[in-house]
Protein backbone atom coordinates (compact mmCIF):
# COMPACT_ATOMS: atom_id res chain seq x y z
CA UNK A 1 0.00 0.00 0.00
CA UNK A 2 2.66 2.47 0.98
CA UNK A 3 5.36 2.68 -1.59
CA UNK A 4 8.06 5.23 -2.10
CA UNK A 5 9.76 5.03 -5.48
CA UNK A 6 10.70 6.94 -8.62
CA UNK A 7 7.24 8.51 -8.70
CA UNK A 8 8.42 10.83 -5.95
CA UNK A 9 10.90 12.32 -8.44
CA UNK A 10 8.17 12.48 -11.10
CA UNK A 11 5.93 14.37 -8.73
CA UNK A 12 8.70 16.85 -7.92
CA UNK A 13 9.35 17.38 -11.65
CA UNK A 14 5.58 17.74 -12.23
CA UNK A 15 5.29 20.33 -9.46
CA UNK A 16 8.18 22.37 -10.83
CA UNK A 17 6.74 22.18 -14.34
CA UNK A 18 3.29 23.20 -13.07
CA UNK A 19 4.81 26.14 -11.20
CA UNK A 20 6.60 27.33 -14.33
CA UNK A 21 3.52 26.76 -16.53
CA UNK A 22 1.17 28.61 -14.17
CA UNK A 23 3.68 31.43 -13.88
CA UNK A 24 3.68 31.73 -17.68
CA UNK A 25 -0.02 31.19 -18.33
CA UNK A 26 -1.82 32.46 -15.23
CA UNK A 27 0.11 34.54 -12.72
CA UNK A 28 2.32 36.22 -15.31
CA UNK A 29 -0.45 37.60 -17.56
CA UNK A 30 -2.57 38.72 -14.61
CA UNK A 31 0.38 40.39 -12.91
CA UNK A 32 1.43 41.99 -16.19
CA UNK A 33 -2.00 43.39 -16.98
CA UNK A 34 -2.44 44.74 -13.44
CA UNK A 35 1.02 46.33 -13.56
CA UNK A 36 0.21 47.85 -16.94
CA UNK A 37 -3.07 49.22 -15.63
CA UNK A 38 -1.30 50.61 -12.60
CA UNK A 39 1.27 52.25 -14.87
CA UNK A 40 -1.46 53.79 -17.01
CA UNK A 41 -3.28 55.01 -13.92
CA UNK A 42 -0.04 56.53 -12.63
CA UNK A 43 0.54 58.22 -15.98
CA UNK A 44 -3.02 59.57 -16.01
CA UNK A 45 -2.55 60.82 -12.49
CA UNK A 46 0.72 62.50 -13.37
CA UNK A 47 -0.87 64.04 -16.46
CA UNK A 48 -3.78 65.29 -14.40
CA UNK A 49 -1.39 66.77 -11.86
CA UNK A 50 0.61 68.45 -14.65
CA UNK A 51 -2.62 69.78 -16.21
CA UNK A 52 -3.69 71.09 -12.84
CA UNK A 53 -0.35 72.83 -12.35
CA UNK A 54 -0.58 74.27 -15.86
CA UNK A 55 -4.13 75.44 -15.20
CA UNK A 56 -3.00 77.06 -11.96
CA UNK A 57 -0.15 78.80 -13.80
CA UNK A 58 -2.56 79.98 -16.50
CA UNK A 59 -4.94 81.21 -13.83
CA UNK A 60 -2.12 83.09 -12.16
CA UNK A 61 -1.11 84.57 -15.50
CA UNK A 62 -4.73 85.50 -16.19
CA UNK A 63 -5.06 87.11 -12.79
CA UNK A 64 -1.86 89.08 -13.35
CA UNK A 65 -3.03 90.17 -16.82
CA UNK A 66 -6.41 91.09 -15.43
CA UNK A 67 -4.82 93.13 -12.69
CA UNK A 68 -2.57 94.84 -15.22
CA UNK A 69 -5.55 95.57 -17.47
CA UNK A 70 -7.47 96.95 -14.53
CA UNK A 71 -4.57 99.25 -13.70
CA UNK A 72 -4.34 100.32 -17.35
CA UNK A 73 -8.06 100.97 -17.37
CA UNK A 74 -7.83 103.07 -14.23
CA UNK A 75 -4.87 104.98 -15.70
CA UNK A 76 -6.71 105.56 -18.98
CA UNK A 77 -9.80 106.71 -17.10
CA UNK A 78 -7.71 109.01 -14.96
CA UNK A 79 -6.02 110.42 -18.05
CA UNK A 80 -9.34 110.81 -19.84
CA UNK A 81 -10.79 112.56 -16.84
CA UNK A 82 -7.80 114.85 -16.68
CA UNK A 83 -8.01 115.60 -20.40
CA UNK A 84 -11.72 116.14 -20.15
CA UNK A 85 -11.16 118.60 -17.29
CA UNK A 86 -8.60 120.47 -19.31
CA UNK A 87 -10.91 120.50 -22.34
CA UNK A 88 -13.76 121.70 -20.14
CA UNK A 89 -11.65 124.45 -18.73
CA UNK A 90 -10.52 125.40 -22.22
CA UNK A 91 -14.10 125.43 -23.55
CA UNK A 92 -15.37 127.41 -20.59
CA UNK A 93 -12.50 129.87 -20.98
CA UNK A 94 -13.19 130.19 -24.70
CA UNK A 95 -16.85 130.75 -24.01
CA UNK A 96 -16.03 133.32 -21.38
CA UNK A 97 -13.63 135.04 -23.73
CA UNK A 98 -16.19 135.02 -26.53
CA UNK A 99 -18.90 136.21 -24.18
CA UNK A 100 -16.72 139.03 -22.95
CA UNK A 101 -15.77 139.87 -26.56
CA UNK A 102 -19.43 139.90 -27.53
CA UNK A 103 -20.26 142.01 -24.49
CA UNK A 104 -17.50 144.52 -25.22
CA UNK A 105 -18.52 144.65 -28.91
CA UNK A 106 -22.10 145.24 -27.90
CA UNK A 107 -20.97 147.98 -25.51
CA UNK A 108 -18.85 149.59 -28.22
CA UNK A 109 -21.74 149.34 -30.67
CA UNK A 110 -24.21 150.70 -28.16
CA UNK A 111 -21.82 153.54 -27.38
CA UNK A 112 -21.44 154.37 -31.07
CA UNK A 113 -25.23 154.24 -31.54
CA UNK A 114 -25.63 156.48 -28.53
CA UNK A 115 -23.04 158.87 -29.95
CA UNK A 116 -24.84 158.86 -33.27
CA UNK A 117 -28.19 159.52 -31.57
CA UNK A 118 -26.64 162.28 -29.51
CA UNK A 119 -25.05 163.84 -32.56
CA UNK A 120 -28.30 163.70 -34.45
CA UNK A 121 -30.17 165.21 -31.50
CA UNK A 122 -27.59 167.94 -31.20
CA UNK A 123 -27.88 168.65 -34.89
CA UNK A 124 -31.65 168.77 -34.67
CA UNK A 125 -31.49 171.00 -31.61
CA UNK A 126 -29.09 173.24 -33.46
CA UNK A 127 -31.46 173.29 -36.42
CA UNK A 128 -34.35 174.10 -34.16
CA UNK A 129 -32.36 176.75 -32.41
CA UNK A 130 -31.40 178.15 -35.80
CA UNK A 131 -35.00 177.99 -36.90
CA UNK A 132 -36.29 179.60 -33.72
CA UNK A 133 -33.65 182.17 -33.87
CA UNK A 134 -34.60 182.87 -37.45
CA UNK A 135 -38.25 183.13 -36.50
CA UNK A 136 -37.54 185.40 -33.60
CA UNK A 137 -35.26 187.51 -35.75
CA UNK A 138 -37.88 187.84 -38.49
CA UNK A 139 -40.61 188.62 -35.97
CA UNK A 140 -38.50 191.30 -34.44
CA UNK A 141 -37.81 192.68 -37.91
CA UNK A 142 -41.46 192.71 -38.63
CA UNK A 143 -42.15 194.39 -35.29
CA UNK A 144 -44.09 191.69 -33.82
CA UNK A 145 -43.50 190.98 -30.19
CA UNK A 146 -41.86 187.85 -29.27
CA UNK A 147 -44.42 186.12 -27.27
CA UNK A 148 -44.29 183.33 -24.89
CA UNK A 149 -45.78 180.76 -27.27
CA UNK A 150 -42.64 180.72 -29.34
CA UNK A 151 -40.53 179.55 -26.41
CA UNK A 152 -42.93 176.91 -25.49
CA UNK A 153 -43.01 175.58 -29.02
CA UNK A 154 -39.25 175.49 -29.09
CA UNK A 155 -39.03 173.71 -25.75
CA UNK A 156 -41.59 171.08 -26.66
CA UNK A 157 -39.74 170.25 -29.91
CA UNK A 158 -36.49 169.99 -28.14
CA UNK A 159 -38.08 167.60 -25.63
CA UNK A 160 -39.48 165.36 -28.38
CA UNK A 161 -36.09 165.12 -30.02
CA UNK A 162 -34.45 164.04 -26.89
CA UNK B 1 -17.46 -6.24 6.31
CA UNK B 2 -14.55 -8.05 4.76
CA UNK B 3 -15.74 -6.99 1.36
CA UNK B 4 -15.70 -3.39 2.52
CA UNK B 5 -12.17 -3.76 3.85
CA UNK B 6 -11.06 -5.33 0.61
CA UNK B 7 -12.68 -2.57 -1.41
CA UNK B 8 -11.01 0.12 0.66
CA UNK B 9 -7.71 -1.71 0.45
CA UNK B 10 -8.05 -1.85 -3.29
CA UNK B 11 -8.92 1.82 -3.52
CA UNK B 12 -5.93 2.73 -1.40
CA UNK B 13 -3.48 0.77 -3.46
CA UNK B 14 -1.46 2.90 -5.80
CA UNK B 15 -1.79 1.23 -9.16
CA UNK B 16 0.90 1.32 -11.80
CA UNK B 17 -0.67 2.70 -14.96
CA UNK B 18 2.15 1.86 -17.32
CA UNK B 19 5.82 0.94 -17.27
CA UNK B 20 8.50 2.80 -19.19
CA UNK B 21 10.71 0.05 -20.61
CA UNK B 22 14.09 1.55 -19.67
CA UNK B 23 16.43 0.84 -16.77
CA UNK B 24 14.60 -2.42 -16.17
CA UNK B 25 11.17 -0.80 -16.33
CA UNK B 26 10.04 2.41 -14.58
CA UNK B 27 6.61 2.07 -13.06
CA UNK B 28 4.52 5.21 -13.54
CA UNK B 29 1.95 5.39 -10.77
CA UNK B 30 -1.69 6.42 -11.07
CA UNK B 31 -1.00 9.50 -8.94
CA UNK B 32 1.52 10.79 -11.48
CA UNK B 33 -0.91 10.30 -14.35
CA UNK B 34 -3.70 12.04 -12.42
CA UNK B 35 -1.21 14.82 -11.64
CA UNK B 36 -0.61 15.18 -15.37
CA UNK B 37 -4.35 15.43 -15.89
CA UNK B 38 -4.59 18.07 -13.15
CA UNK B 39 -1.67 19.95 -14.70
CA UNK B 40 -3.24 19.79 -18.15
CA UNK B 41 -6.59 21.01 -16.80
CA UNK B 42 -5.02 23.84 -14.79
CA UNK B 43 -2.82 24.97 -17.67
CA UNK B 44 -5.67 24.73 -20.19
CA UNK B 45 -8.04 26.69 -17.94
CA UNK B 46 -5.31 29.28 -17.35
CA UNK B 47 -4.72 29.71 -21.07
CA UNK B 48 -8.45 29.95 -21.81
CA UNK B 49 -9.15 32.35 -18.95
CA UNK B 50 -6.26 34.71 -19.59
CA UNK B 51 -6.88 34.98 -23.33
CA UNK B 52 -7.47 38.47 -24.73
CA UNK B 53 -6.74 40.33 -21.52
CA UNK B 54 -7.16 44.10 -21.85
CA UNK B 55 -6.08 47.03 -19.75
CA UNK B 56 -9.36 48.93 -20.09
CA UNK B 57 -12.95 47.89 -20.70
CA UNK B 58 -12.36 44.45 -19.24
CA UNK B 59 -14.82 41.58 -19.52
CA UNK B 60 -16.53 39.91 -16.56
CA UNK B 61 -14.33 36.88 -17.13
CA UNK B 62 -11.18 38.97 -16.86
CA UNK B 63 -12.48 40.75 -13.78
CA UNK B 64 -13.27 37.42 -12.11
CA UNK B 65 -9.88 35.92 -13.02
CA UNK B 66 -8.04 39.02 -11.82
CA UNK B 67 -10.00 39.01 -8.57
CA UNK B 68 -9.42 35.30 -7.91
CA UNK B 69 -5.71 35.38 -8.76
CA UNK B 70 -5.15 38.58 -6.77
CA UNK B 71 -7.01 37.18 -3.76
CA UNK B 72 -5.16 33.86 -3.91
CA UNK B 73 -1.70 35.37 -4.30
CA UNK B 74 -2.62 38.02 -1.71
CA UNK B 75 -3.59 35.30 0.75
CA UNK B 76 -0.28 33.45 0.26
CA UNK B 77 1.74 36.66 0.21
CA UNK B 78 0.07 37.72 3.44
CA UNK B 79 1.19 34.48 5.07
CA UNK B 80 4.71 34.72 3.65
CA UNK B 81 5.36 38.34 4.50
CA UNK B 82 7.11 40.94 2.37
CA UNK B 83 10.61 39.51 2.68
CA UNK B 84 9.64 36.12 1.26
CA UNK B 85 7.12 37.37 -1.31
CA UNK B 86 9.18 35.86 -4.15
CA UNK B 87 7.98 32.36 -3.19
CA UNK B 88 4.33 33.34 -3.69
CA UNK B 89 3.97 31.78 -7.14
CA UNK B 90 5.27 28.37 -6.05
CA UNK B 91 3.11 28.25 -2.94
CA UNK B 92 0.01 29.43 -4.80
CA UNK B 93 0.65 26.70 -7.37
CA UNK B 94 0.94 24.16 -4.55
CA UNK B 95 -2.28 25.49 -3.04
CA UNK B 96 -4.10 25.08 -6.35
CA UNK B 97 -2.57 21.67 -6.99
CA UNK B 98 -3.37 20.19 -3.57
CA UNK B 99 -6.82 21.79 -3.63
CA UNK B 100 -7.68 20.24 -6.99
CA UNK B 101 -5.93 16.96 -6.12
CA UNK B 102 -7.96 16.59 -2.93
CA UNK B 103 -11.33 17.17 -4.55
CA UNK B 104 -10.66 15.36 -7.83
CA UNK B 105 -12.10 12.21 -6.23
CA UNK B 106 -15.54 13.78 -6.87
CA UNK B 107 -14.91 13.40 -10.60
CA UNK B 108 -14.06 9.73 -10.27
CA UNK B 109 -10.27 10.00 -10.22
CA UNK B 110 -8.12 8.60 -7.48
CA UNK B 111 -6.77 11.56 -5.53
CA UNK B 112 -2.96 11.86 -6.00
CA UNK B 113 -2.59 12.97 -2.38
CA UNK B 114 -3.59 9.44 -1.37
CA UNK B 115 -0.17 8.39 -2.66
CA UNK B 116 2.62 8.84 -0.14
CA UNK B 117 5.00 9.67 -3.02
CA UNK B 118 3.05 12.84 -3.76
CA UNK B 119 2.72 14.09 -0.19
CA UNK B 120 6.34 13.25 0.50
CA UNK B 121 7.43 15.05 -2.66
CA UNK B 122 5.41 18.10 -1.62
CA UNK B 123 6.89 18.03 1.88
CA UNK B 124 10.44 17.60 0.57
CA UNK B 125 9.94 20.49 -1.83
CA UNK B 126 8.65 22.62 1.01
CA UNK B 127 11.53 21.89 3.32
CA UNK B 128 14.11 22.39 0.55
CA UNK B 129 12.42 25.71 -0.23
CA UNK B 130 12.56 26.68 3.44
CA UNK B 131 16.30 25.93 3.57
CA UNK B 132 16.92 27.77 0.27
CA UNK B 133 15.00 30.75 1.60
CA UNK B 134 17.07 30.69 4.80
CA UNK B 135 20.37 30.46 2.89
CA UNK B 136 19.33 33.25 0.52
CA UNK B 137 18.25 35.49 3.40
CA UNK B 138 21.09 34.84 5.86
CA UNK B 139 23.90 33.44 3.73
CA UNK B 140 25.45 30.00 4.17
CA UNK B 141 27.18 30.93 7.44
CA UNK B 142 24.09 32.52 8.86
CA UNK B 143 22.04 29.48 7.90
CA UNK B 144 24.50 27.10 9.59
CA UNK B 145 24.68 29.35 12.64
CA UNK B 146 20.88 29.25 12.75
CA UNK B 147 21.06 25.62 13.87
CA UNK B 148 22.77 26.66 17.09
CA UNK B 149 20.16 29.28 17.91
CA UNK B 150 18.98 30.23 20.48
CA UNK B 151 21.57 28.09 22.40
CA UNK B 152 24.08 25.51 21.20
CA UNK B 153 22.42 22.71 23.17
CA UNK B 154 19.37 22.69 20.89
CA UNK B 155 21.48 22.04 17.76
CA UNK B 156 20.53 18.33 17.51
CA UNK B 157 16.86 19.22 17.80
CA UNK B 158 17.19 21.87 15.14
CA UNK B 159 18.82 19.30 12.84
CA UNK B 160 16.05 16.87 13.72
CA UNK B 161 13.62 19.60 12.65
CA UNK B 162 14.87 19.10 9.11
CA UNK B 163 13.33 15.64 9.19
CA UNK B 164 10.34 16.09 11.46
CA UNK B 165 8.92 19.12 9.71
CA UNK B 166 8.62 17.56 6.24
CA UNK B 167 7.51 14.31 7.85
CA UNK B 168 4.72 16.04 9.73
CA UNK B 169 3.70 18.02 6.62
CA UNK B 170 3.69 14.84 4.54
CA UNK B 171 1.90 12.65 7.05
CA UNK B 172 -0.68 15.27 7.98
CA UNK B 173 -1.79 15.67 4.38
CA UNK B 174 -1.60 11.97 3.64
CA UNK B 175 -3.41 10.99 6.83
CA UNK B 176 -6.17 13.52 6.41
CA UNK B 177 -6.91 12.56 2.81
CA UNK B 178 -6.70 8.89 3.66
CA UNK B 179 -8.87 9.26 6.73
CA UNK B 180 -11.49 11.27 4.87
CA UNK B 181 -11.51 8.67 2.13
CA UNK B 182 -11.93 5.73 4.53
CA UNK B 183 -14.72 7.46 6.44
CA UNK B 184 -16.51 8.33 3.20
CA UNK B 185 -16.29 4.72 2.03
CA UNK B 186 -17.66 3.49 5.37
CA UNK B 187 -20.55 5.95 5.21
CA UNK B 188 -21.30 4.82 1.66
CA UNK B 189 -21.43 1.24 2.90
CA UNK B 190 -23.71 2.09 5.81
CA UNK B 191 -26.18 4.25 3.88
CA UNK B 192 -25.60 4.67 0.17
CA UNK B 193 -28.16 7.46 -0.34
CA UNK B 194 -28.39 11.08 0.92
CA UNK B 195 -25.90 10.73 3.78
CA UNK B 196 -22.76 10.40 1.60
CA UNK B 197 -23.69 13.54 -0.32
CA UNK B 198 -23.91 15.57 2.89
CA UNK B 199 -20.71 14.19 4.35
CA UNK B 200 -18.94 14.46 1.01
CA UNK B 201 -19.36 18.22 1.27
CA UNK B 202 -17.27 18.15 4.41
CA UNK B 203 -14.79 15.32 3.80
CA UNK B 204 -14.18 15.78 0.10
CA UNK B 205 -14.66 19.49 -0.47
CA UNK B 206 -14.13 21.33 2.82
CA UNK B 207 -11.47 19.03 4.28
CA UNK B 208 -9.67 18.76 0.94
CA UNK B 209 -9.41 22.54 0.55
CA UNK B 210 -8.64 22.99 4.25
CA UNK B 211 -5.70 20.58 4.02
CA UNK B 212 -4.37 22.43 0.99
CA UNK B 213 -4.59 25.65 2.98
CA UNK B 214 -2.97 24.08 6.06
CA UNK B 215 -0.09 22.71 4.01
CA UNK B 216 0.60 26.05 2.36
CA UNK B 217 0.07 27.93 5.62
CA UNK B 218 2.63 25.81 7.48
CA UNK B 219 5.15 25.96 4.64
CA UNK B 220 4.85 29.76 4.45
CA UNK B 221 5.17 29.92 8.23
CA UNK B 222 8.43 27.97 8.04
CA UNK B 223 9.69 30.18 5.20
CA UNK B 224 8.75 33.36 7.05
CA UNK B 225 10.52 32.08 10.14
CA UNK B 226 13.56 31.15 8.06
CA UNK B 227 13.99 34.56 6.42
CA UNK B 228 13.48 36.63 9.56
Amino acid sequence: MLRIDINLIFTIINLLLLTVALRIFLFGPVKKIIAKRQQEADEEYEKAAADKAEAAALREQYDADFKKLEEEKQETLRMARKNADAEYQRIVQNAEEKASAITSDAQVQAESIRQQVLKRAEREIADMVMEATGKMTSAAVEGKSVNLSLYEEFLSKAGENK
Amino acid sequence: MEAVAEHIQEELNVQTVFTIPIFGGINVAESVVVTWIIMAVLILISILLTRGFKVRGISKRQAAVELCVTKLTGLVEGMLGEEAACYTVYLTTVLLYIGVANIIGIFGFKSPTKDLNVTLALALMSIVLVQIAAIRAKGLKGWLRGFTQPIAVVTPFNILDLVTRPLSLCMRLFGNVLGAFVIMKLIEQVLPVVLPAVFSLYFDLFDGLLQAYVFVFLTSLYIKEAVE
